[in-house]
């Protein structure tokens, strides 16, 4: 059984009542994309907001808004780049409703995360990474997340944010460039 | 590869780890809706929601589920009064070969758009700034307050500039006022009181992972001295609009999924005259109805404390290549929450280009600020882009977003 998915998820075209042959492929497909991209987003959703429970929050929504439009797919391909803008774009949400995301917890995981692998001065290493990270421009830090983390190349992160590919290299080197800053004061 | 690239993937990854599958929640199957807000699409997809659990948001029908009163008049048009002369513009965008990021306001003939002077504003975005710049306008029709953000290591900074514009708009004096707030507050929004003598500031006491106090900070803006109300409830202020020259609204939003009565997310007013400095006692009034996400509209207030208006948004597939998107803004009673009127409706055929139509998801229909008299009211909404409502007519306005802007923190800022 995949996590958080019945077993009666799979394959059930037949009994969910749904009009149009395609929707029995929704559910499969979606079924396919969480269980082999679920955590992947729920990590970049992570990063993005800082809080595992939001990026959980996020990241459901995300496939909610998937199988909702599910029929409205042109190339059931590009399912997870819809879902990676789903959860870019609920992260900003988060952002702007910062009041209370600041109430629950950091913005970006910081350096009092608990049980971390490698020791204290790896964890401080990365809490230095996050908050040079948080100070960054919306656009910077969510290209370089992108980058660094997802592995997108610069027409799928242009795709994603919905940008032209040269913002994406300029966002992309302007945002290296004032982390290095960053870096250096701390 | 340089070495920062390679810490910064390594880092990266090494933050995401804090997710492992056995730690994740699995996908939780959202409470039904009541069945008279289920679109009859929706009828049979509901029936999928024990297997995937993703049938949560059904799109909004309006703050009365759909029971519109159709055209009637805006409920404050009765009200004459002049339209502002002016609209001023805040915005950031990279200058220099380095890439310096400077702010600029931008004053605007509100009858014609045109944009008669520009003023930059010193920035702390060298400091870390992570918030956009913010202005907001006294009932004055010419004295605005421009607020910039940032921060050095935990510390908080929060600049606070005035803005006069002359009488006919083609200059404009800044000053910067001698308002601080502790370090350990962090600022969220600013309002400036009608007669341009007070700031309400939303702030928050934030210490490691989490925050002590959120409350309202009223500053005179001729002496500095200032009072707050705070509270220790799970939940922060913002959305902070003044109501006539003693009352401030403000949509509390509850940081805990079960709050109990006293602490219910939704829009207040509090008295600033009154005693006591408990925020949470400040009145309840109706709010616009939350999205699926929770998400609750901006709204403002007039200033005789009567009428709400904020907006709607109405998507019926929230998908790319085929949406039908409706956008209202409407006029609510703020004691009973009924619909008075619709100001403006806006419907727009979405058809995204490429195979990704997310960028949608991000769109909003917002009351951007509010005239003294309540009749003219700047508006941003992706169907109608930015303008003014006089009463119920729309007029598309220029230089919001600036061309000139870099969308550096993804919004600009505008007030009259």
């Amino acid at each position: 059984m995949l996590p958080g998915i019945p077993d009666e998820a799979a394959g059930r075209s037949d009994r969910t009542g749904l009009a149009g042959p395609d929707r029995g492929d929704a559910v499969v497909a979606v079924t396919d994309l969480f269980r082999d991209h679920h955590i992947e987003l729920v990590r970049l959703a992570l990063i993005m907001v800082g809080d595992l429970a939001t990026a959980e929050d996020v990241v459901q929504d995300a496939f909610e808004r998937l199988h909702r439009g599910w029929h409205n797919l042109r190339q059931p391909s590009s399912g997870l780049a819809y879902l990676r803008s789903c959860v870019l774009n609920g992260c900003r949400s988060v952002h702007r409703r910062a009041a209370v995301a600041r109430k629950l917890g950091p913005r970006l995981a910081g350096p009092q995360e608990e049980g971390c692998p490698g020791g204290a001065s790896a964890a401080d290493d990365r809490g230095e990474m996050a908050a040079a990270l948080r100070v960054l421009p919306r656009r910077q830090r969510e290209v370089l997340v992108l980058r660094y983390y997802a592995d997108l190349d610069v027409a799928q992160i242009a795709t994603t944010l919905r940008i032209t590919p040269s913002a994406v290299r300029s966002s992309n080197s302007r945002g290296l460039a004032a982390l290095a800053r960053a870096l250096r004061e701390d | 590869m340089t070495d920062l690239e390679d810490r910064l993937r390594r880092d990266l990854k090494e933050l995401s780890e804090r997710a492992q599958p056995g730690s994740i929640r699995p996908l939780r199957v959202p409470s039904a809706r009541k069945a008279p807000r289920m679109r009859r699409w929706l009828a049979p997809v509901a029936a999928t929601v024990a297997v995937l659990g993703v049938i949560a948001g059904v799109s909004l029908a309006g703050p009365q589920g759909g029971q519109y009163a159709g055209d009637r008049p805006a409920a404050v048009a009765g009200l004459a009064g002049p339209r502002p002369p002016y609209y001023v513009t805040v915005f950031q965008r990279y200058a220099g070969a380095h890439g310096q990021i400077i702010t600029i306001a931008a004053v605007h003939d509100s009858a014609t758009g045109a944009a008669l002077t520009t003023v930059r504003i010193p920035t702390l975005m060298s400091q870390g700034g992570t918030q956009g710049p913010s202005i907001t306008a006294a009932g004055d029709d010419r004295t605005f307050v421009i607020t910039e953000l940032g921060q050095t290591g935990t510390r908080n900074l929060a600049r606070f500039f005035l803005l006069r514009v002359t009488e006919h708009g083609r200059a404009a004096s800044l000053t910067r006022l001698p308002i601080t707030v502790p370090g350990n507050l962090s600022v969220d929004d600013v309002a400036l009181s009608p007669d341009g003598s007070r700031l309400a500031i939303t702030v928050q006491s934030c210490r490691g992972a989490g925050c002590q106090h959120s409350g309202i900070r009223v500053v005179a803006l001729a002496s500095g001295a200032a009072t707050t109300w705070l509270t220790p409830a799970n939940g922060a202020p913002f959305n902070v609009s003044w109501v006539g020259d003693a009352k401030v609204a403000f949509l509390w939003q509850s940081g805990a999924r079960a709050s109990p009565p006293t602490q219910r997310t939704g829009y207040r007013v509090l008295n600033i005259d009154a005693p006591g400095r408990n925020l949470l006692a400040a009145r309840a009034i109706s709010s616009p109805r939350a999205e699926p996400s929770g998400y609750i509209p901006l709204a403002l207030v007039t200033l005789d404390g009567n009428v709400v208006i904020t907006s709607t948004v109405q998507n019926d597939h929230q998908w790319y290549g085929r949406d039908t998107v409706v956008a209202e803004f409407v006029e609510l009673s703020a004691r009973t929450g009924k619909l008075l009127g619709v100001l403006d409706t806006a419907t727009k055929k979405y058809v995204a280009p490429g195979d990704n139509g997310a960028g949608l998801l991000d769109q909003e229909c917002n009351v951007v600020s509010l005239g003294r008299t309540g009749v003219h009211v700047l508006v941003q909404c992706f169907g109608l882009g930015f303008g003014r409502l006089d009463g119920s007519r729309f007029t598309p306005l220029p230089g919001f977003p600036s061309p000139s802007s870099s969308g550096i923190n993804g919004q600009d800022a505008a007030a009259w």
